[in-house]
């Protein structure tokens, strides 16, 4: 698969936001309007390459999951670093991404109502989609859409492997739903996806591999089932940042599906801290009392997961919608005006709130990316999918 | 005084209205989901009510907007007796003037340079009146009014109780209000005092307790400014859960309460006698044996916590159902077989904390008996400009 050229719909919002963000081009990022997110390139390419070397001697294929960035501009970097295809957490992600040029696109979710499944399956006329289910209500809605757009979609069946989110729970319950997806038309059922995220909050190492190890084993445990009742998988699709490395080489997994190790972020870190931070939230101190200090970026900017100060050793007093509070005392040197950057604990809440990243190199900022798709309701998406655009 | 939406509001409102316009007139059942929905009527039953209950308070309404960032509410708190709007951020000032809004506090300090060039180029439209807490703070804001040829009213910012920006003490009150006075182009107003501590507190009495302290704090650092010299005409505080006891009291000229307007479950838990006009519509879309999935998450709602207090979100029709996990784009409840929500279930969702979801979000959905009647933007989106500032500068 390649990657084809951004189109108007991507090509357009990066000119409006340069356009928006123009001033602040060539200036150094301590002089921007705060809040601002930024993105240090060399430190993203540097991530990306790390990813690259740690794949290179295994067969396993690199899905680049983007709901972390939501960024056309990083996840082009991504398959220009070998990854095959990217992966989605919703249908308007999926489109954005095949409208920033890439033709391998994995919505790694169950998707369910008519609109959604009507998105999905125009988008199959045009690149290869691929999808998630865990019950034959989505399978019949996708069928109906698909036939209906006169494409086909590729089926992964979710598995729970022990994050009890969506996914079936066992073989029983895998073989029924993949004969019935083979025979549905419209459809080409491929293989499973089971993302074990509940390791991916278990910070002990040891304990976290062996935990992705019985994950995996439930999951090509169930593949080698399909297989013996005539469905072989295609496809087996896992992983996390916080997993990558030890489920690539796991027998029978064919692709991984991480994102975070991209940006990263402070959750992230802790998991594998050999990739760097490539995403901050810069904020100004607007008010310094004598035991503590308010940023103006607060929970609407970095989100549901906070942060902490970079090159300071300060706790969190609180997060408010428009502040963020730290501890200090008289050692504490900061004082109204002066530039902080924030840590994001868990980089996708702060992303999801901002239009654009302020792309830094050297210092210096060199663009302005858009976030893209923003926000969780985009009938527009569709609506330009129909217009064909 | 009310002028017409300008431009930016109105080609913001065609905008959402042709990206989201094929939903008017259907259900809000057959909405994409997730969706923010905004009922229309329970919303102007909360402005009405509020609009009665000024006649016995003292203090006059100034509306919050952070909570909703929507200029068509904004316009309709106006209409139902707030005489101007108070603002976290000086991006929702631009915007509220621009919807048409002529007296605007920016309840928060600017300090940053490109944030406090705005609200002095925006002061020569309208009254602005800032935060400050630092006179380092007010020089920046005077060299930037004198640079827009404009006035910057100042309240000085107090702690009363919040432990966030604000004077520790009426001394520091006093020596940043003459620094104050003593700038060209700033006009010292009096003091802004919100006692958003008392809203963390859940329990009616000692919430009552705790904002009666407040008050008395923040009256008495009035007094100790007003026998040094300076006149404090306006004190401006109050939030939805202590308006009532705050707006009782002599002292207080303004409340600056917003939550009043849309409402959540963590408001209705302290001030019941609003009601929710904003909820999200969302559908299952897994349903395992013991849980069922829905698809709004963290990246919906935003956060489940204000401050360390739980304001989980729930589904309407089934708010016994315990949480089980909110992720980025999931929400999981814990259902056993009893349950009959099923996938493809679109069902009503109660907000635990609105501002955090109405950021997310593009739009809302405006509807009157369950029915989508127009569609109006939400603005300013996300912590950045937007392109608020280089319109300004341009003089639009």
């Amino acid at each position: 698969m390649g990657l084809r050229d951004p189109e108007r719909l991507i090509t357009d919002v990066h000119e409006r936001v340069r356009a928006q963000y123009a001033p602040a081009l060539g200036r150094a990022s301590d002089e921007l309007t705060t809040p601002a997110l930024l993105l240090d390139l060399p430190i993203l390419r540097a991530n990306l390459e790390l990813m690259a070397d740690g794949l290179r001697d295994v067969p396993t294929a690199l899905r680049a999951h983007v709901k972390v960035h939501k960024s056309p501009h990083i996840a082009r970097l991504q398959i220009e670093r070998g990854a095959t295809g990217v992966g989605c957490a919703t249908v308007w992600e999926a489109i954005v991404m095949a409208r920033a040029g890439i033709e391998d696109v994995f919505v790694i979710n169950e998707v369910v109502g008519d609109e959604r499944t009507r998105a999905l399956a125009l988008l199959a006329r045009e690149v290869d989609v691929k999808t998630a289910v865990d019950d034959t209500v989505q399978v019949d809605g996708l069928s109906r859409a698909a036939v209906a757009a006169s494409s086909t979609i590729g089926i992964l069946i979710d598995v729970d492997e022990g994050m009890h989110r969506c996914g079936v729970a066992s073989a029983d319950e895998a073989l029924p739903l993949a004969r019935h997806i083979a025979k549905s038309p419209g459809l080409r059922f491929l293989g499973l996806t089971g993302y074990e995220g509940h390791c991916s909050l278990e910070f002990d190492r040891d304990k976290r591999y062996a935990m992705a190890g019985d994950a995996m084993a439930k999951l090509t445990g169930i593949a080698a089932t399909l297989a013996a009742n005539g469905l072989p998988c295609q496809i087996v699709s896992a992983a996390g940042t916080g997993t990558w490395e030890v489920t690539s080489r796991y027998p029978g997994v064919t692709e991984i599906q991480p994102g975070s190790y991209a940006t990263m972020d402070g959750h992230h870190r802790k998991l594998d801290p050999r990739f760097g931070w490539a995403v901050t939230v810069l904020a100004s101190v607007i008010s310094r009392r004598p035991d503590r200090i308010v940023t103006d970026a607060g929970s609407k900017t970095v989100g549901a997961s906070h942060g902490v100060l970079k090159g300071w050793d300060l706790d969190v007093y609180r997060f408010d919608e428009e502040h963020s509070i730290f501890v200090v005392d008289d050692r504490t040197s900061l004082a109204t005006g002066e530039r902080v950057e924030i840590l994001c604990n868990y980089t996708p809440f702060a992303i999801s709130y901002f239009e654009a990243y302020h792309v830094i190199e050297d210092g210096v900022v060199t663009d302005v990316w858009p976030v893209m798709p923003r926000g969780p309701e985009s009938r527009w998406l569709l609506d330009a999918l129909e217009r064909g655009e | 005084m009310m002028r017409d939406p300008a431009p930016l509001i109105t080609q913001a409102h065609e905008r959402v209205r042709d990206f989201h316009g094929s939903a008017i007139g259907k259900s809000k059942y057959e909405l994409i989901t997730p969706a923010l929905v905004i009922d229309r009527d329970v919303l102007v039953g909360n402005l009405a009510y509020m609009q009665s209950r000024l006649l016995e308070l003292h203090a006059r309404l100034r509306g919050h907007v952070k909570n909703h960032k929507s200029p068509h509410v904004a316009r309709l708190q106006l209409e139902h007796g707030a005489f101007g709007l108070c603002c976290a951020t000086v991006w929702e000032a631009i915007v509220m003037v621009r919807a048409g809004a002529d007296d605007i506090l920016i309840a928060n300090q600017l300090v940053n340079p490109g944030k406090r060039r705005a609200a002095a180029l925006l002061a020569r439209e309208a009254r602005v009146t800032v935060n400050v807490d630092d006179p380092g703070d007010a020089a920046g804001l005077s060299a930037a009014a004198v640079e827009a040829g404009s006035t910057l009213g100042i309240l000085v910012e107090v702690d009363t109780g919040m432990h966030r920006a604000g004077v520790d003490s009426p001394e520091e009150a006093l020596a940043v209000a003459r620094a104050v006075q003593q700038l060209p182009n700033l006009r010292m107003d009096g003091l802004s005092g919100y006692e958003g501590h008392c809203s963390l507190e859940m329990d009616h009495d000692a919430r009552h307790a705790k904002q009666e302290a407040a008050m008395r704090y923040f009256v008495e650092v009035a007094d100790y400014l007003e026998a040094n010299g300076v006149p404090c005409p306006i004190l401006s505080a109050a939030g939805t859960a202590t308006a009532f006891w705050t707006g009782s009291n002599p002292r207080i000229t303004e409340l600056q309460l917003g939550s009043y307007a849309a409402m959540d479950d963590y408001h209705y838990l302290m001030e019941p006698r609003f009601h929710k006009a904003t909820t999200a519509v969302v559908t299952v879309i897994s349903r395992r044996k013991d849980r069922v999935v829905l698809d709004l998450g963290k990246k919906t709602f935003g956060s489940a916590e204000v401050g360390s207090i739980a304001a989980h979100p729930r589904i309407f029709g089934h708010e016994d159902l315990k949480p089980y996990r909110f992720d980025e784009e999931h929400a999981t409840y814990e259902a056993d077989e009893s349950c009959t929500l099923k996938v493809g279930d679109v069902v009503d969702f109660h907000l635990g904390y609105t501002p955090f979801a109405v950021n997310y979000f593009d739009a809302y959905h405006v509807v009157g008996d369950g029915v989508v009647t127009d569609i109006w933007p939400i603005m300013p989106r996300g912590p950045l400009h937007g392109g608020l500032l280089p319109a300004l500068e341009a003089g639009h």
